[in-house]
C-alpha cells in the first residue's frame, strides 16, 4: 500500500468514526473483495462510536487517536511483510477498505455461508472496531474500545475447537507489562492475517507459503502475549504448531511436490513442538 | 584517540521536524546531500507527525533528532543530515533510491524516520530503520573446504526494521535540557572550563560541520559557513540516558553506525583501531537489547544481536577468522535465535558460522546436531535458499571428510543430491 493510499485510509476512519453505528442494521457488503481476486486480503472495516454520546465524548476521541496511531504502526508491519511475501515468493496480499461496513462488536455476522465466501474471496482476516462508553465500578461512564477480529479460512475450514477464528479484545488491553505502550499494541492484526494466510495456503497446497505463514504468524501470536495470554490466543497458536507440522506431513506424500520439506523427516504431530 | 586533520566531514542539517516545514525552503528531501568522503551517511528523514504538536512536542521531537545527530560523532568518517521538507518530497522509498543510486562503493547509508503523535502529557513515537552498503550486501561468507564455491554463508537482509512504539513524558524535555544546552556549547579547549560560545538554539537554523579532531571524547568542530571553531563534548547528549532509555532506537542506530565502520576494517591503511570501534558497537547494540528488553520487537532484538556478531568477526578483519573469534559470533547468533526462535536470519547465521566450526573440529555438541538443527530451520521456513544452500555445503564439507557426521557417507551423498535438486527446483 502506498503512503497515499495510507493516507486515504486514515482520512476515511477519521470521516467514518465520525458516525454511529447501528447495532441491528444488515451487514454491509464489501464492494472492494471482488477485484484482484488472485491477492490476498486483509479486510478493514469501520470503527464506529457505538451511541451519539460516545461519539460527544472528548476521551474517547483521545482514545480514538491512540489507536489510530497504533493501528498504523500495524498496517507497517503487514505492509512489510507483505512486500516479503510478494518478493520471496511472488505472493500478493493487499489491504482492502471497507467503508460503511461495521459487523456486530461479537463477530455474530460472520455465518458459515459468509466465512466460506470471504474465504473464497481469498480474505485472510478481517477487522473491526467500536468506542463505546461503558459503566465503571462506580457507575461513571468510561471509554473504551472494543476490537474484533475474523480469519475467515479457519472458521471455513477448522473445528472451532482446534482453533478459535473470532477474536474480540478490549483496546487498551489491561495486564502487567514492561511498557505501557505494549498495552496500546495491536501485533494481533498481521498475525491472525498470517494464520489466514497459511490455513489458506495449505487447503491450496502451497506447502511452503503457509509453512512459513504459520511459522510467522507464531512469532506474531508471541508478540500479542506480552500483553496477556487469553484461552483463545493460546488455542489459535496450538492450532498454528500443528497446522505447521500437518502441512510439512502432507508436502512429503505428495509426489508433485520437490520442494524444501522433502529434505525434513517426517513427525509426529500430535503435541508437536519445535 | 587522535586522528589525522579534516578525517571526516559531517554535515549537520539542524532544522526542523517536517510537520513544521514552512513552504519555499528548500528542502533537502527533495536533493538528498551525500558526500563522497565519509565511509557512513545517516540521513534521518522527518518524523511524520499525527495531528498537531504543542510546542514542547515540536522541542522534545527536534532534541530526539539532534540526539541521534551528536551521538554518531563520536565514530569517524560519518556525515548525518537532518532532512525537511513535505511529506510528498520525504517519501522513505523515495529518498533511498535517490541515495543508493549516489553512493559509492564502499559507503554505507542508514536510514531513519517514523511517526510521532502526541497526546496528554506524552508523546508517542514509532521508529524504522533501514540500511545499505553500496556494492555489496550485507552477507558474510564461512569457509568450509578449500574453495570459495564451498562457503556457507548469510546475508542481512535490506527489509527496514520496525520498532515497538515508544511513550516519552514531555517533562523529560525539562530534564535533558542541561545536556541539551553542554551540546550547543563551542568551548575553546577540550575541557569544559574553558571558555565557550553557544550555537543559535532556533531549530530553523542549519550548519554544517567539519570534524577536525577527537580527543577523549572531544570533538574538535569547525563550522560552515563562517569558520568559527570550538571544541564540543560528543558525550554531552550521550549521557541523557533518560531519554535513550525510552527511545533504545537511538542505541541501535548508534551501533549500525559502529557496525558499518567496521566493514572492511582490515583493507583500510590507517583505520581507526577496530577493537575500540568494537566495543563502541556492541555496548550500543547491548544497550539498545537492554531497553528493549520485553518488548514486541523480538526481529528488531535479534537483529541488533546478529549484527554484534557480524561486528565481531569484521572487527578481526579479512582474514581467516581465528576459532575463538567464530567461537565468540556463535554465541552471539545463538543468543539471536532465543530472542527470536522463529527467525530465518537468526537461524541461517548461527548455522552457517556453526558449519565453520564443525570443518575445524570445534562444533560444540557436535556435528549431528548441527545437521539436526540445519533440518528444523528448514522445516520452520522451507523459504529461505540461503538455508538450503548452506545445508548443501554442509553436506559437501561432510563427503570430502571435513566435517565428521555420524550418517553413513552414502547416505550423505543422496541427502546431498536431493538438496541439490532442490536448490534447483528453488531457483
Amino acid at each position: 500500500m502506498t503512503r497515499f493510499r495510507l493516507r486515504q485510509f486514515l482520512a476515511c476512519v477519521v470521516v467514518t468514526l465520525g458516525g454511529v453505528g447501528s447495532a441491528h442494521a444488515a451487514l454491509k457488503n464489501c464492494d472492494n473483495l471482488s477485484d484482484n481476486p488472485g491477492d490476498y486480503k486483509v479486510v478493514l472495516d469501520d470503527f464506529a462510536f457505538a451511541t451519539p454520546a460516545a461519539q460527544a465524548n472528548s476521551e474517547l476521541a483521545a482514545l480514538r487517536e491512540t489507536l489510530q496511531f497504533n493501528f498504523t504502526g500495524q498496517l507497517d508491519v503487514l505492509r512489510a511483510s507483505a512486500r516479503q511475501l510478494d518478493r520471496n515468493l511472488q505472493v500478493p496480499m493487499r489491504l482492502v477498505f471497507c467503508a460503511g461496513r461495521q459487523p456486530s462488536l461479537d463477530g455474530s455476522d460472520f455465518t458459515a455461508a459468509r466465512a466460506e465466501q470471504l474465504s473464497d474471496e481469498r480474505v485472510v482476516v478481517e477487522m473491526w472496531g467500536k468506542l463505546d462508553l461503558s459503566a465503571n465500578a462506580g457507575g461513571t461512564p468510561s471509554p473504551s474500545a472494543r476490537i474484533g477480529y475474523v480469519i475467515p479460512p479457519v472458521q471455513h475450514y477448522v473445528d472451532e475447537d482446534d482453533a478459535p477464528p473470532v477474536h474480540v479484545l478490549a483496546y487498551p488491553k489491561t495486564g502487567a507489562v514492561g511498557s505501557i505502550a505494549e498495552l496500546e499494541n495491536l501485533p494481533e492484526l498481521p498475525a491472525f492475517a498470517l494464520v489466514g494466510l497459511g490455513t489458506k495456503a495449505a487447503k491450496a497446497n502451497r506447502y511452503d507459503l503457509a509453512v512459513w505463514a504459520f511459522t510467522r504468524a507464531e512469532a506474531g501470536i508471541a508478540d500479542a502475549k506480552l500483553a496477556g495470554a487469553n484461552p483463545r490466543l493460546e488455542a489459535l497458536l496450538a492450532y498454528v504448531k500443528r497446522a505447521a507440522c500437518e502441512t510439512r506431513t502432507s508436502a512429503r506424500k505428495d509426489p508433485s511436490y520437490k520442494g524444501p520439506l522433502t529434505l525434513v523427516p517426517p513427525q509426529a504431530c500430535g503435541g508437536v513442538e519445535l | 584517540m587522535k586522528r589525522s586533520f579534516a578525517l571526516t566531514l559531517a554535515y549537520l542539517m539542524l532544522c526542523l521536524v517536517a510537520v513544521r516545514a514552512v513552504a519555499g525552503v528548500q528542502s533537502p528531501c527533495d536533493d538528498p546531500l551525500i558526500l563522497p568522503g565519509p565511509k557512513v551517511q545517516v540521513f534521518i528523514m522527518p518524523y511524520e507527525a499525527q495531528g498537531r504538536l504543542t510546542p514542547r512536542g515540536h522541542e522534545l521531537a527536534t532534541i530526539l533528532q539532534r540526539h541521534v545527530l551528536f551521538a554518531a560523532l563520536k565514530y569517524p568518517s560519518i556525515a548525518i543530515a537532518e532532512l525537511t521538507g513535505e511529506p510528498k518530497l520525504c517519501a522513505p522509498d523515495r529518498i533511498m533510491s535517490r541515495v543508493g543510486a549516489r553512493l559509492n562503493d564502499g559507503q554505507a547509508a542508514i536510514f531513519l524516520w517514523g511517526r510521532l503523535f502526541e497526546q496528554g502529557d506524552s508523546i508517542r513515537l514509532q521508529s524504522t530503520v533501514a540500511f545499505t552498503m553500496h556494492g555489496s550486501p550485507d552477507k558474510l561468507q564461512w569457509s568450509l573446504g578449500t574453495d570459495t564455491a564451498d562457503d556457507a554463508s548469510a546475508t542481512v537482509p535490506a527489509d527496514p526494521v520496525l520498532f515497538a512504539a515508544r511513550q516519552i513524558p514531555l517533562d523529560l524535555l525539562q530534564a535533558l535540557q542541561p545536556a541539551y544546552r553542554e551540546a550547543r556549547r563551542f568551548h575553546k579547549a577540550p575541557d569544559a572550563s574553558s571558555t565557550f560560545f553557544d550555537l543559535p538554539d532556533s531549530p530553523e537554523a542549519r550548519f554544517g560541520y567539519e570534524v577536525l579532531e577527537v580527543r577523549d571524547d572531544w570533538m574538535h568542530i569547525r563550522l560552515i559557513p563562517g569558520g568559527d571553531d570550538g571544541w564540543v563534548p560528543a558525550h554531552a547528549l550521550a549521557s541523557a540516558d533518560n531519554l535513550k532509555g525510552a527511545f533504545p532506537e537511538l542505541y541501535f542506530v548508534d551501533g549500525l553506525i559502529g557496525y558499518h565502520q567496521l566493514w572492511g576494517v582490515g583493507s583500510r591503511p590507517g583505520a581507526t583501531n577496530p577493537r575500540r570501534m568494537l566495543e563502541l558497537t556492541r555496548a550500543s547494540f547491548d544497550r539498545y537489547l537492554q531497553q528493549a528488553a520485553g518488548r514486541a520487537e523480538s526481529e528488531a532484538r535479534a537483529l541488533a544481536m546478529i549484527l554484534k556478531g557480524n561486528a565481531t568477526l569484521r572487527a578481526s578483519g579479512t582474514a581467516a577468522w581465528s576459532t575463538e573469534t567464530l567461537q565468540q559470533a556463535q554465541a552471539l547468533y545463538r543468543d539471536a535465535q532465543e530472542l527470536a526462535p522463529t527467525s530465518t536470519i537468526a537461524s541461517n547465521f548461527f548455522l552457517a558460522c556453526s558449519s565453520a566450526l564443525c570443518a575445524r573440529g570445534a562444533c560444540a555438541g557436535g556435528p549431528d546436531q548441527v545437521h539436526e538443527q540445519y533440518l528444523r530451520a528448514i522445516a520452520r521456513d522451507p523459504t529461505s535458499p540461503e538455508l538450503v544452500a548452506n545445508l548443501d555445503r554442509f553436506y559437501g564439507a561432510a563427503l570430502s571428510g571435513r566435517i565428521r557426521l555420524s550418517t553413513p557417507a552414502d547416505q550423505i551423498a543422496e541427502q546431498r543430491a536431493r538438496t541439490s535438486r532442490v536448490q534447483r527446483e528453488m531457483q
